[in-house]
């Protein structure tokens, strides 16, 4: 007893000290509109782009809202196993302002590229970060992954989770090795954009060492290709994901074009997941990416 | 213009003009603004030594060939188009722009490609067909272009109403529907970056027959150039007329429309340039404004792949841009 | 009580009901009861009522009024039924001056959004006049061309939002008029405009009515003929254009304002200039609430609305229309 009740005091005293720890904090995060604090770890939060949910999964946060385009199964498989049910807040390019007011958030992280012109509106109704989502690459994703974990008080869980994810990446780079072009594109009914090296998808396929076939225009994150440009570019392997049902990719693989391309002559055209390959960036994503690469190479 | 075409060897050397731009334009067309470097060599190439392993051969003649021809052939159309209003209505500013058949193709068309309601069910063809029926008959029903004392600017200013009216209806079912929805400036002006030889094999033979039924109908055009009655008298069925003329327009506006979406103030200008180019005479007309649209579309597509490349802007812009212009131009010069 | 003031209560009642049922009505729908006091007492629903629809209700208002007036002016000058600023390619010409800006500087100030747009309005207008002067056409003539320069500047506007790819949004405000994320800064920028302008319109209207027996009469009756037609249509040029800089290119309010006005309470400017502005609003708010409320949460712009309502009545205008 004479031992344990110092040890008992010590606790009771520490009690509030850890109770104020986790509720309060200082997180001070430097964004694309400036810089926020918080003083408190935010609950509810509200995400306006796919790739800032990946980052909260992976801090083991739910987000209470995400603008979903209405539709939850546009959120990967491997993020949406990590989180709880949250509300949609509508489409990302017009989210719905009154209905993220409604959920009464305590965090809104929201796309500098796309939410620019709303970020006055946003902050009115909870401290607001703005981060890049469209148009980014691996490494400046990893980056903004880290800002809204620090936002979330999660920054510890986070480096070990990036440790583990930066070992996988490093053995399917390993057992990628090879000298082969790669190219994702995304088809609708309207053309195909090819991404490029400085885009998401493009930014992992380079992160594992396989090559881009794209010689110009790298900085451009996605292009609009016709079938000539593609022709030109004529990558090894032709990795598509699709947005719509029918896509013009139906009508040039019924070209004699076609069999001109050496993916078409060696059968390397893979259809992917659009949502996994584009809609979304993050580590998760990342990670799955990578599998689906490695699978493919091994058969 | 009139200078040239009074001079005695205009008749020679004004189609010869004509047919050479049109044949530059095609020929650039054909090899111009490609990430392969085409160069006017390959195609001579094709021609002398055909080889089917060759890309950049058969990126010519599988890709450049049918976009060049249904360039030319969709401006014809138009430019024929064009110039049949006119004869008919006799309002110099009649056009499948201006008179909204355009703009209706174009709006039956989307709301048939987002699948509204039975709309859907239609084939594309019919659905613009039907649109460009739409747009002209709510033009003349509402412009009073059916009454013995139509008026010209009314029946324009009509178009004018009835065209914001379309254009926005599309606006607001392509918003609705598209989550995407920046396909809605791709949309309202037209382009000509998906052609191929389907879209060829699609487009000629309807336009052969609507040529066709618009050649047989000049010599009644330039009775009808006379005054309704002068051709009544002189033994021409101005209701027949009517049908043959507005049915020739609406297959080959609608069937233009289909395939490269609208290319606005085409069959303004085309008819236009024509008459100052050559006579009244329909026979003779009709095929220059033929010409002089394929001409027009031609180079303008051209103009859009080059613009910023490699990336294409909608032709329909550009011959909005050069359009619009003339346009005033002809409203100021009292054409009207 | 005349009919006239009868009018006038119930225009506003009207608007006031309206604008209630705007505060009410959205992605959110809050009872009535609850707007009420969250105007007075902010609270739970502070954003969604006096930071989101408030403002944007306001701002419907405003621009209503501010279309509508310069409509009633054009035409007043002008002297012809089919004029308005958005067909004498007054809108098109600050559309796409406010437009350029945008693109060329997207962190400009908002305060900068009216000036920039009074020029382009200036300038498509001072081409209007030029080309009056030298051609002499007749009203209905000047009107078409009124019609192609905004279908120029119109196509320019979509040419340049082809060559530099902004959100739809954006794109959809400068092409066919949008209120979509309009708030308190768009508010105060447009606010001083319209408080200089509106009264100085209303002084204008008495003159106007002594201008509408002719010119030779108004001469006759002491009125500076010259001074007054320019100050009336710098003024609807004015008006037009701030109007414009801040939520795009909204169509045929214009138009439409002054010829409902004039069914109502006949044709002297005194009486139809607030009976317009009232209509104005009320047209602009009922096109922008239906905005929001046909498919929540995606909204259309309202300048799609303002077309489908305006384009019809335009068509029956030109049916009556007797002076080509």
């Amino acid at each position: 007893m004479s031992l344990r009740s110092p040890l008992l005091l010590a606790a009771l005293l520490l009690l509030p000290l850890s109770f104020l720890s986790q509720h309060t904090h200082a997180a001070t995060i430097e964004h694309d509109a400036g810089t926020l604090t918080l003083d408190k770890t935010p609950t509810r939060i509200v995400t306006l782009a796919f790739s800032f949910v990946d980052a909260l999964a992976v801090a083991g946060v739910s987000p209470v809202g995400i603008a979903d385009d209405g539709d939850k199964n546009r959120i990967i498989k491997s993020v949406r196993d990590l989180i709880g049910d949250w509300q949609s807040v509508g489409s990302r390019y017009q989210p719905s302002l009154e209905a993220i007011a409604a959920l009464k958030p305590d965090l809104i992280i929201a796309d500098s590229g796309r939410h620019h012109s709303i970020y006055q509106d946003l902050s009115l109704i909870a401290p607001t970060l703005m981060l890049q989502s469209r148009g980014i690459t691996y490494r400046e994703n990893l980056a903004v992954m880290q800002k809204i974990s620090s936002a979330v008080d999660k920054s510890a869980q986070f480096k070990m989770r990036l440790k583990k994810h930066q070992k996988r990446m490093l053995d399917l780079k390993n057992q990628l090795n090879n000298s082969d072009t790669y190219q994702f594109a995304i088809v609708t009914d309207k053309g195909m954009w090819l991404h490029s090296p400085s885009s998401y998808a493009g930014s992992v396929i380079k992160e594992l060492g396989l090559n881009s076939p794209m010689t110009k225009n790298i900085n451009e994150p996605y292009l609009q290709t016709s079938f000539e440009q593609l022709l030109k570019t004529n990558p090894d392997w032709l990795l598509v994901g699709q947005y719509t049902e029918n896509t013009v990719l139906d009508k040039w693989q019924k070209s004699p074009l076609w069999k001109m391309l050496s993916m078409a002559k060696s059968k390397q055209l893979i259809h992917v997941s659009a949502s996994v390959w584009s809609l979304t960036s993050g580590m998760l994503a990342a990670e799955q990416i990578a599998q689906e690469l490695a699978s493919h190479l091994k058969k | 213009m009139k200078i040239l075409s009074s001079a005695g060897h205009s008749k020679t050397l004004t189609p010869a003009l004509l047919l050479s731009t049109l044949m530059l334009g095609f020929i650039i067309s054909l090899y111009g603004q490609s990430e392969f470097l085409l160069q006017a060599n390959d195609l001579w190439q094709i021609l002398i030594a055909p080889d089917s392993q060759d890309i950049k051969q058969q990126v010519i003649l599988l890709l450049r060939l049918p976009r060049s021809l249904v360039a030319c052939l969709i401006g014809f159309n138009l430019g024929v188009a064009g110039l049949l209003m006119q004869g008919l209505t006799r309002n110099p500013l009649a056009s499948p722009t201006l008179f909204a058949i355009n703009s209706g193709a174009a709006c039956l068309m989307a709301l048939n490609s987002i699948g509204f309601a039975f709309f859907s069910a239609l084939p594309s063809e019919l659905a613009t067909f039907l649109g460009a029926l739409l747009g002209g008959v709510l033009v003349f029903s509402l412009g009073g272009g059916l009454r013995s004392d139509s008026n010209a600017l009314r029946l324009i200013l009509a178009g004018i109403a009835v065209n914001g009216l379309l254009s926005s209806l599309t606006r607001a079912a392509l918003i609705i529907a598209d989550d995407t929805a920046y396909s809605i400036l791709h949309w309202l002006s037209g382009s000509l970056s998906e052609i191929d030889w389907h879209s060829w094999s699609q487009l000629w033979p309807l336009s052969l027959i609507a040529l066709l039924l618009a050649f047989s109908t000049s010599r009644g055009l330039n009775l009808n150039a006379l005054g309704e009655q002068t051709a009544n008298s002189l033994g021409i069925n101005i209701t027949w007329l009517r049908v043959r003329v507005c049915l020739a327009v609406l297959l080959l506006t609608s069937i233009s429309v289909t395939l490269a979406g609208p290319i606005v103030f085409v069959g303004l200008i085309a008819p236009h340039l024509a008459r100052a180019l050559f006579n009244n005479n329909h026979l003779v007309l009709l095929p220059a404004s033929g010409l002089l649209g394929a001409a027009l579309v031609c180079w303008a597509d051209l103009l859009s792949r080059s613009i910023i490349p490699p990336a294409e802007t909608p032709v329909g812009i550009i011959t909005a841009l050069i359009g619009t212009p003339f346009f005033i131009f002809l409203v100021l010069k009292g054409k009207l | 009580m005349t009919r006239y003031t009868q009018l006038l209560l119930s225009g506003f009642l009207l608007l006031f009901l309206l604008a209630c049922l705007s505060l009410a009505m959205g992605a959110e729908s809050l009872p009535i009861k609850t707007v009420l006091q969250t105007l007075i007492h902010g609270g739970d629903q502070d954003f969604i009522v006096n930071y989101y629809r408030l403002p944007r209700i306001l701002i419907a208002i405003l621009v209503g009024m501010g279309l509508a007036i310069s409509g009633v002016l054009t035409q007043g000058i002008i002297r012809n039924p089919l004029a308005s600023p958005d067909l004498m390619g007054i809108s098109g010409g600050a559309g796409l001056a406010a437009c350029t800006m945008l693109l060329i500087w997207p962190n400009i100030d908002n305060v900068w959004l009216p000036p920039i747009a009074l020029l382009g309005g200036f300038s498509a207008a001072l081409v209007i006049w030029l080309l009056n002067r030298w051609h002499n056409p007749s009203p209905a003539r000047l009107a078409l061309v009124g019609i192609a320069i905004s279908a120029f500047l119109s196509s320019c506007i979509n040419f340049l939002l082809i060559l530099h790819p902004v959100e739809v949004n954006s794109a959809m405000i400068w092409l066919t008029g949008s209120l979509w994320g309009r708030n308190w800064d768009y508010v105060w920028p447009l606010l001083p405009w319209l408080i200089v302008l509106v009264p100085f319109s209303f002084y204008l209207a008495w003159s106007l009515d002594l201008f509408a027996l002719g010119e030779d009469t108004a001469d006759a009756l002491g009125v500076d003929t010259k001074g007054l037609q320019i100050a009336a249509l710098l003024s609807a040029v004015a008006l037009a254009s701030v109007s414009v800089a801040v939520c795009g290119t909204i169509g045929f309010v214009g138009l439409l304002a002054p010829h409902l006005a004039r069914l109502l309470v006949g044709s002297r400017h005194k009486l139809v200039l607030p009976v317009a502005a009232l209509v104005g609003a009320l047209l602009v708010l009922s096109a922008d609430t239906l905005a929001r409320n046909l498919a929540p949460p995606l909204e259309l712009p309202a300048g799609v609305l303002t077309a489908i309502i305006g384009a019809p009545y335009f068509l029956f205008l030109l049916h009556r229309y007797k002076g080509y």
